[in-house]
């Protein structure tokens, strides 16, 4: 990182705006923002513990608004990680911005809104992971649980006793791991000094593993699983989730469309919300595709599922082996505190589920 | 000269004397106390003592910024900034800072805030009324915070100003599914009502008791100040000009044009007395009361000097923090103080005068598919009231307005005269002064 000057970072976001520009597709709002941090940190306890750590950050920021025959859409995206320059070369953010603005204006000229009913949905890994993230991940937060959060993020619709309680089908596993090399929310140890592992939240449908620092767990009878984080030393450690995605099954990409007779794919998100107990959540495509008969066909334009947590993940029957990451900034604490996290997913099957 | 502005000048002369051709030096000195609570009782108490610079310098069209944590090192510090501000990429967007004579109202803090050492009483009041109200469980912030700046530019701002905020805010469960939230936000410690917020929350948790599932369809909705303040959050910022140029605000090209209801008239008022009151902007403009919406019409987007120039117009004393803070870019206008004019009904007015509609204390989480056109859905939360006929007969869960923003703010057909100010968390921001709205026809969705 120490390599590249602010002009550089500059010229390579001038380099972006000019392949998106070059595309001829009529982009009236384009922001691009380069963020790097370097975080070193000291840390003991009475336990005995002595921990030295580094994290360097990367993150890059794009907000992209297309126009074509009177109509708009947008695009706001993240690309994160832990380490160097390398990781923003390894996005290839030209094409993929380039492509993004292409995909928009394909959107507005040929895409075709569904007709409301029930339909087989396939989960592209962007909204997997924000599935995973919003009523998988902030749910399963012990201090949410245990009602500390009560007055601004919210409750849980999970109590303490729910443990092993069914929430979605066996094939919904979701696993939060802070250890994930390169990723945006990597850590080693957390903020009270424990050694960072995988948690498995929820597993083969069953609430496995809440979400704890080492207060909740004191209170809930268990270990520490190492989730706490704070934005900055001048704010609390509290319950943060780190990398949340969906665990890889046996399918191939093309299996998971491949037998449905009539379904959307929701490639990616643009509006989304959730309520503060975490049970009803939203999701509005930003690229998606009509499916039929196993084949991808045409756009469709703004998909919207609105569905219950268990109603989400109860429908999941097929799940692919490929597992992408998506960076995020996820909020919590009073004050806000931002912090960097991977969501994702393979790519998801939901039977039979309400579009609108 | 005082300690602060004196601080701000020198590290303006540091920067020119380094080779600036501008700088600004914002100097804060802000004392927080704030007092947390859940499950109806105190889980934390944290006093954070921060004094830091915001320094902005430009040599040409070159610019930098940062957040100077240590006063001490400021020479220091300030001569890398203006050596690294050489080697920056030229900003075209840049047309200098404001320049010329100030006067400024310099704010004062009220005594009582700042001498302020043990609040909790004021927590276990609020806890205790809203149990009284039948809370069974209450939680919630209060914040006390004294806040002073001074400021210097090399456009001939120096200024210095002052001001107290007390915010309570209480979160109260009569059940795992119906709750209340209520609000006090107030720059005097005479403004604070801690029982009258407690026993409000506790009301309005007591009214939530037994929720149904709310039903679909177009409906009529009175939004309480709280809601309407988690909705100012984002329309207020699509008002700044930066927000408009890069095509996130449904505001862009309808200067002159309706985009609200003839019972919207919203300004932007950093001078009138609040928690947010401020005697200049964060490149040393005094501030000003500016009408971004009167009676409906669209008259302006709120500006910094940059921003101004690039419009044409003149700036409306709105420039925002050099440095990115939360989820705002740096320099960009922000605005500071939205205030919606009363109308002439009161709530129990507007409720009698409803047919068929919902009553919404709070909301949350309200996301765009599109800033330009508006389209939105949020969350209501707490209590969710159903309306028949002038009547509350039961609350209601689990729904969501789904709608467009420029609709929302054209269908207000009924403002009431009370106002409240209102500012909570990450949502309920910036700071508000507001009425509750009456809404026609707005279309309510939930979970299938």
């Amino acid at each position: 990182m120490a390599d590249i000057t602010i002009e550089d970072q500059v010229d390579f976001l001038k380099g972006i705006d000019a392949t998106v520009t070059k595309t001829k597709v009529k982009v009236e709002g384009r922001y691009f923002e380069i963020r790097t941090s370097e975080t070193s940190g000291s840390f003991a306890n009475s336990d005995g513990s002595r921990i030295s750590s580094y994290l360097p950050r990367v993150r890059v920021d794009s907000s992209l608004v297309v126009t074509s025959k009177g109509e708009s859409e947008q695009s706001m995206r993240e690309f994160g990680g832990t380490g160097g320059w390398e990781l923003v070369e390894s996005w290839n953010l030209e094409k993929a911005l380039a492509d993004e603005v292409r995909m928009l204006k394909t959107v507005i000229d040929k895409g075709k809104m569904v007709k409301p009913g029930k339909y087989d949905l396939v989960c592209g890994p962007e909204v997997a992971g924000i599935a995973a993230h919003e009523s998988c991940g902030h749910p399963m937060e012990a201090d949410r649980i245990l009602g500390r959060e009560m007055s601004q993020a919210g409750k849980s619709f999970v109590k303490p006793e729910m443990i092993n309680f069914r929430v979605g089908s066996e094939y919904a596993t979701v696993v939060d791991d802070p250890t994930i090399p390169g990723s945006y929310g990597y850590y080693a140890y957390d903020q009270e000094g424990v050694r960072a592992r995988p948690r498995y939240l929820y597993k083969e449908g069953l609430m496995n593993e809440f979400l704890t620092n080492r207060e909740t767990a004191a209170t809930l009878g268990c270990q520490s699983n190492a989730s706490s984080r704070s934005e900055n030393y001048l704010r609390e450690p509290i319950v943060r989730m780190a990398n949340t995605h969906v665990a890889p099954g046996d399918f191939e990409d093309d299996e998971i469309f491949g037998s449905v007779k009539e379904g959307v794919l929701m490639h990616s998100f643009t509006e989304w919300n959730i309520d503060d107990k975490r049970y009803n959540q939203k999701y509005v495509s930003r690229e998606a595709y009509f499916i039929e008969d196993g084949e991808l066909g045409g756009p469709a334009k703004r998909c919207a599922l609105e569905i219950t947590t268990p109603g989400f993940w109860g429908a999941v029957d097929a799940v692919s082996k490929h597992v992408k990451h998506n960076a995020a900034e996820c909020g919590k604490g009073d004050p806000a505190q931002s912090m960097a996290v991977f969501t994702g997913g393979p790519m998801m099957r939901l039977r039979g589920v309400a579009l609108k | 000269m005082s300690e602060l502005k004196e601080a701000a000048q020198e590290i303006v002369d540091f920067a020119r004397d380094a080779g600036a051709d501008d700088a600004v030096a914002e100097v804060f000195d802000h004392r927080t106390h704030q007092i947390r609570y859940s499950n109806s009782r105190i889980d934390a108490s944290n006093w954070w003592g921060l004094k830091h610079a915001h320094v902005f310098v430009a040599i040409g069209k070159r610019t930098l910024s940062t957040d100077l944590l240590d006063l001490a090192s400021a020479k220091a510090s300030v001569e890398a900034l203006v050596q690294g501000a050489r080697v920056t990429p030229e900003n075209s967007a840049y047309t200098g800072i404001a320049s010329g004579k100030f006067k400024y109202r310099r704010g004062k803090a009220d005594p009582k805030i700042v001498a302020m050492r043990s609040p909790t009483k004021h927590v276990h009041d609020a806890i205790s009324a809203a149990v009284r109200e039948g809370a069974t469980e209450v939680g919630g912030t209060l914040f006390v915070r004294h806040m002073r700046a001074g400021i210097a530019s090399s456009g001939g701002a120096l200024a210095e100003d002052e001001s107290s905020a007390l915010e309570l805010s209480v979160r109260a469960f009569s059940q795992p599914e119906a709750s209340g939230h209520a609000l006090c936000c107030t720059h005097k410690l005479s403004g604070m009502d801690a029982r009258g917020t407690g026993s409000r929350a506790g009301q309005m948790a007591f009214l939530a008791k037994d929720p149904v599932q709310g039903d679909v369809g177009k409906m009529d909705l009175i939004l309480e100040p709280m809601f309407l303040g988690e909705l100012m959050h984002s329309t207020s910022h699509m008002m700044s000009a930066f927000y408009v140029e890069v095509g996130m605000s449904m505001f862009a090209k309808r200067v002159g044009k309706k985009v609200a209801s003839e019972e919207v008239t919203l300004v932007d008022d950093p001078t009138m007395p609040s928690t947010s009151q401020r005697a200049f902007d964060h490149e040393g403009v005094p501030t000003k009361r500016t009408v971004m919406i009167d009676r409906g019409v669209l008259k302006t987007y709120l500006h910094d000097t940059s921003t101004a120039k690039r419009f044409k117009t003149k700036t409306t004393g709105n420039a925002g923090p050099y440095v990115p803070i939360g989820f705002d870019p740096p320099a960009a206008p922000l605005p500071i103080h939205p205030v919606l004019e009363p109308g002439d009904l009161s709530v129990e007015e507007m409720i009698a005068d409803t047919k068929n509609g919902l009553y919404l204390n709070n909301t949350w989480y309200t996301r765009y598919q599109s800033y330009s056109r508006g389209d939105f859905s949020t969350i209501p939360r707490d209590a969710i009231l159903k309306i028949e006929d002038g009547r509350i007969v039961g609350a209601v869960k689990s729904i969501r307005v789904s709608d467009n923003m420029l609709t929302l703010w054209k269908n207000i057909d009924a403002v009431s005269k009370s106002t409240e100010e209102v500012f909570w968390w990450d949502e309920v921001a910036p700071p508000s002064t507001l009425p509750s709205v009456r809404v026609k026809g707005m279309n309510i969705t939930r979970s299938s």
